[in-house]
């Protein structure tokens, strides 16, 4: 569980991640995640001038 | 000094963005430092480069996410504690700081993901593009902050309405106001002199506590070669920046060298008691005439008399805020260059009064950073636009009764998240890359304080 949270290091044996496709894919998808992830916590907090 | 709503809520955004400021100044350099790393691993492909990256890139992070949270923070102070600045204002600085958080916060924010948790899943070249992404990010997002921050202090580009209201009506002019390029390109160096200085202090204390290994021996050549680098363009940087606020805010100047006449012959003060109040120095020290050797343009160069009481800034801190910059800048000179012959004598992995040193002047870049930030935001009042708007002006009406109390809170917020967070990033940092992990595990698996147990460099994806 502790290891899903660290940095990931390189992929060993000089894999490199797989087929071109796939690589792209984890990078798109975990960029979108980011990106979801930064748009959520930044409308939450434009949400707290509501309660005002 | 009466305590009102106006001071407190000075002493407040004061407060939250000398927390601030430390972190943007890290990662700012730490991201170029990890792009670095990983782009010499890349062409390379040294051991020691990537280990040297999966060590700093938990610091990074952590350093990454406190910045962003004590950030927010001061988004909304505009609102509530400055609410009419953010009314005045709001049409010129507002854009700018959309556009830092559009172009740059989210680019870094966006690829911070990629660069923590994908390096085996998008392969090596994916991967750098994302670090590489995150430290342009960090870049930019200095450049809008900048830009905002030298309109206040040399505003160009707008017209003000019949209620006070500024607009703009040039952005190039705005953007690319008068004081922008020198502060830009000084608090970048800034940045990455900061990080330099952490990055050694914590090779120096491995090789105090003689836990050096090879990727200690890189980071610290690396930081003091940075230092011995990068302090002369700094201090060049600074004299820029100095010679634009002179055309700009001379004022600002005056109060930084302790001149209270204006006159031909101004000399350098080196120590001194200002006395803002009889308008003399005490105990002054100084070398006559240099002032005007160092300081251009025309002379004689005005001294405080040459303005209004009423138009001038506190004197005693701008003066002293600015030489405990410079005094830790040169500093910072001398590491860099002692450890650079360290190094060319092939004794930089050796511990000795060096080491010893450099382990607290892994502290000297904050100091410069915050007492730099302090001389231009004092030395620029009683404005919060230079020349335009007074600071007295720019208030929101709250009680003081508000005010303290929240900032009572944050200073009591920040002492305990901060303290925890610098303590944490300071245990990773100054642990030896060949440590063998702990016997046992002393913390529950998966918190955050789970990391300070586990190996130096995280393992590579199964």
């Amino acid at each position: 569980m502790a290891d899903r949270f660290d940095p990931q290091g390189p992929a060993p044996d000089g894999r490199d991640g797989g087929p071109l496709w796939r690589k792209l894919a984890w990078f798109a998808g975990l960029a979108a995640a980011g990106l979801l992830v930064t748009a959520g916590a930044a409308y939450a907090l434009r949400a707290l001038l509501l309660l005002g | 000094m009466e305590i009102d709503a106006l001071i407190l809520s000075r002493l407040q955004f004061a407060f939250v963005i000398a927390f601030h400021i430390l972190f943007p100044a890290f990662t700012i350099g730490l991201a170029s430092f990890l792009a670095v790393c990983e782009g010499l691993w890349l062409a390379t492909k040294r051991e020691v480069f990537k280990r040297l990256y999966l060590h700093w890139v938990k610091i990074f992070a952590l350093a990454f996410a406190m910045g962003v949270v004590s950030g927010v923070v001061m988004s909304y102070q505009f609102g509530t504690n400055w609410s009419v600045f953010s009314d005045m204002t709001g049409s010129v600085l507002g854009p700018l700081l959309g556009y830092e958080v559009l172009t740059a916060f989210f680019l870094e924010a966006t690829f911070l993901g990629v660069m923590l948790f994908g390096w085996s899943r998008v392969g090596n070249k994916l991967h750098f593009v994302a670090t590489s992404a995150v430290a342009v990010g960090t870049t930019i997002s200095a450049f809008w902050i900048l830009s905002a921050n030298s309109w206040m202090q040399t505003p160009q580009g707008h017209a003000v309405d019949a209620d006070g209201r500024f607009y703009a009506v040039d952005w190039a002019a705005v953007i690319f106001n008068p004081s922008f390029p020198s502060r830009f390109v000084h608090m970048l160096l800034a940045a990455y002199i900061t990080t330099a200085a952490v990055v050694l202090a914590a090779g120096a204390w491995q090789v105090l506590a003689r836990r050096g290994a090879e990727p200690t021996r890189w980071q610290m050549r690396m930081a003091a070669g940075t230092l011995a680098l990068l302090m002369p363009l700094q201090i060049w940087a600074g004299h820029w920046s100095g010679e634009v606020a002179h055309e700009y805010q001379p004022a600002k100047v005056a109060a930084m060298e302790g001149w209270w006449e204006t006159k031909v012959g101004q000399p350098t003060i080196l120590f001194a008691i200002p006395d803002q109040e009889n308008e003399r120095n005490i105990a002054e020290i100084g070398i006559p005439g240099l002032g005007d050797v160092i300081v251009g343009g025309e002379k004689p160069l005005q001294g405080l008399d040459a303005f209004p009481a009423e138009e001038r800034p506190p004197v005693f801190l701008t003066f002293w805020s600015f030489r405990i910059m410079v005094g830790a800048g040169l500093g910072l000179l001398g590491l860099g260059l002692w450890g650079v012959a360290l190094w060319a004598l092939g004794r930089l992995d050796r511990p000795g009064l060096f080491h010893r040193l450099a382990v607290p002047g892994g502290a000297l870049g904050f100091i410069a950073v915050i007492s730099g930030w302090v001389t231009a935001e004092v030395g620029r009042q009683p404005y919060t636009v230079y020349g335009l708007l007074r600071t007295s002006d720019s208030v929101a009406p709250v009680s003081v009764g508000q005010v303290a109390t929240s900032l009572l809170v944050f200073m009591i917020v920040y002492a305990i998240v901060f303290t925890a967070g610098t303590v944490y990033m300071a245990r990773i940092a100054i642990r030896g890359f060949d440590d063998a992990p702990p016997d046992e595990t002393r913390r529950a698996p998966g918190t955050p304080l789970a990391a300070v147990d586990a190996p130096a460099e995280a393992p590579a994806a199964k």
